[in-house]
């Protein structure tokens, strides 16, 4: 098995942090509205994934609120490292 | 301080014999021992440490919490929430069928907080203090593993943690009596717990003095303690609210003592006063393999001749803040047996030592067990168990 892609490892993240199904983690799933995160859990989520990736988001970027954003956001993340 | 009599209904525990009531006392009364080297690691650049340990083998959390909320958890919290589901189930007790302005919670632990306090601040010194664990930062507080119990059961009525060494768990048992007896509470889940952690385990090891095999509780050539991990949580009642419900009773706490400040020749002389005054029938040692300890504990057996002693530290370990807890569960487990387990690891008994210890299970008289607890930097506590 090689290393998971970029998406993998957020709906990894996502479902382990978020503590959701992995067939509610869709892209337009949004984090508080359909899965139900708290607001310490949002902050959980955004540490997490910044610490997987070696990444910090940006202001703009830690607005996403679904979770197709936090793809994007890491995505861009991870380019500019 | 003497604290008043109680009932226990119901006990669960995790250990390094694995989760659940059954699986301790089946190795406890078998003489095994749980002792393996096991390395600790961390995210940072720190050397890994291996101790000689008895520590809880991997198991699933959610099949007995179910999934939600245990991300937040440190390793103790854990630890004692699935003691605390095992003991509620043993008391056939469900959570909800309780008043929760009338339930509570008492902990007994010698490093509460420790490896999620240091492992939370390492982090926001080297990563940032924007890179810390949110979740982690309620486990960095002394009272974590009560606070996670407390909220997942709705009990309201209690939420403290005792932190007294070795004697944790046997304090938390005789304060939580105390509550009861005050009408503070009807019912209440004490006991005691300690986990093995990277930062602890690397303070153990600073500290020394541990033995490299089986240690030997009483034993001529005893050359030290091994340190272990586990958690014991007892349901204590009210009479009242234990008849209501046609509680079974798994033994009653008729006597507790403290002492503090106490040099170890003071200690072994309170000790065997506490000894002879409640004429104990049989006694759960602290003895760890410790030299010192277990030679005045052992001294203080002259005040009963012949009375018969196990110490369950030379199967699991000194489990710290969970040993007195461990100590007591033994005990509610030996009035059922009307047995006591061997002390496993035991070859030849000091002579030095006035007791009776054996490496085979023994009948005995469970009237009165006696549970003895020396904190090396002065504090001792006993209690003692009896039948229904």
């Amino acid at each position: 098995m090689g290393e998971p892609t970029t998406r993998e490892a957020v709906l990894h993240i996502a479902e382990e942090v978020l503590e959701v199904e992995a067939a509610r983690l869709t892209d337009g799933a949004h984090l508080t509205g359909d899965l139900g995160a708290t607001s310490l859990q949002l902050l959980d989520f955004v540490v997490a994934v910044e610490r997987h990736f070696r990444v910090r988001f940006t202001a703009e970027e830690l607005k996403a609120e679904r979770l197709g954003q936090v793809m994007q956001a890491v995505e861009a993340a991870v380019a500019r490292r | 301080m003497s604290a008043p009599a109680a009932i226990v209904t119901g006990w669960g525990t995790v250990s390094p014999f694995g989760v659940g009531r059954a699986a301790l006392a089946e190795a406890l009364w078998r003489g095994a021992t749980a002792f393996a080297a096991r390395t600790f690691t961390t995210e940072h650049d720190l050397p890994p440490i291996e101790l000689w340990s008895a520590s809880i083998p991997a198991f699933d959390p959610a099949a007995i919490l179910g999934k939600k909320g245990l991300r937040g958890m440190s390793r103790e919290a854990l630890l004692w929430a699935v003691a605390a589901a095992d003991a509620l189930d043993d008391a056939a007790l469900a959570a909800g069928g309780v008043d929760p302005e009338a339930a509570g919670v008492v902990v007994g632990s010698a490093r509460p907080g420790l490896d999620d306090y240091l492992g939370f601040h390492l982090d926001a010194q080297v990563w940032g203090p924007d890179r810390v664990r949110p979740v982690q930062g309620p486990n960095t507080g002394l009272n974590a593993a009560a606070s996670h119990a407390t909220i997942r059961l709705g009990w309201r009525a209690v939420n403290t943690t005792l932190c007294a060494g070795l004697c944790s768990g046997l304090d938390a048992v005789a304060h939580a009596a105390g509550l009861i007896h005050e009408g503070a509470a009807e019912v209440i889940l004490a006991g005691g717990v300690d986990a093995l952690g990277y930062f602890s385990a690397r303070q153990l090891k600073a500290e020394g003095s541990w033995s490299h095999r089986a240690p030997r509780p009483y034993d001529r050539r005893r050359d030290g303690a091994v340190p272990g991990e586990g958690a014991v949580a007892l349901v204590l009642e009210s009479e009242r609210h234990a008849a209501a419900r046609g509680a079974r009773i798994r033994g009653r706490l008729t006597a507790f003592e403290q002492g503090f400040h106490l040099g170890l020749g003071e200690a072994a002389a309170r000790l065997a006063g506490w000894l002879g005054r409640t004429r104990a029938t049989a006694a759960i040692g602290s003895a760890s393999g410790d030299r010192l300890l277990d030679a005045a504990e052992g001294r203080a057996c002259a005040a009963a001749p012949g009375l018969p002693v196990a110490a369950v530290k030379g199967a699991a370990g000194e489990w710290h803040g969970g040993s007195g807890a461990l100590q007591l569960a033994t005990a509610l487990e030996a009035i059922e047996r009307r047995a006591l387990p061997p002390t496993a690891a035991l070859e030849e008994l000091d002579p030095e030592l006035p007791l009776s210890a054996s490496p085979a299970p023994r009948e005995i008289d469970p009237a009165r067990i006696a549970l003895p607890a020396i904190d090396p930097a002065g504090h001792l506590s006993f209690m003692i168990a009896g039948p229904p």
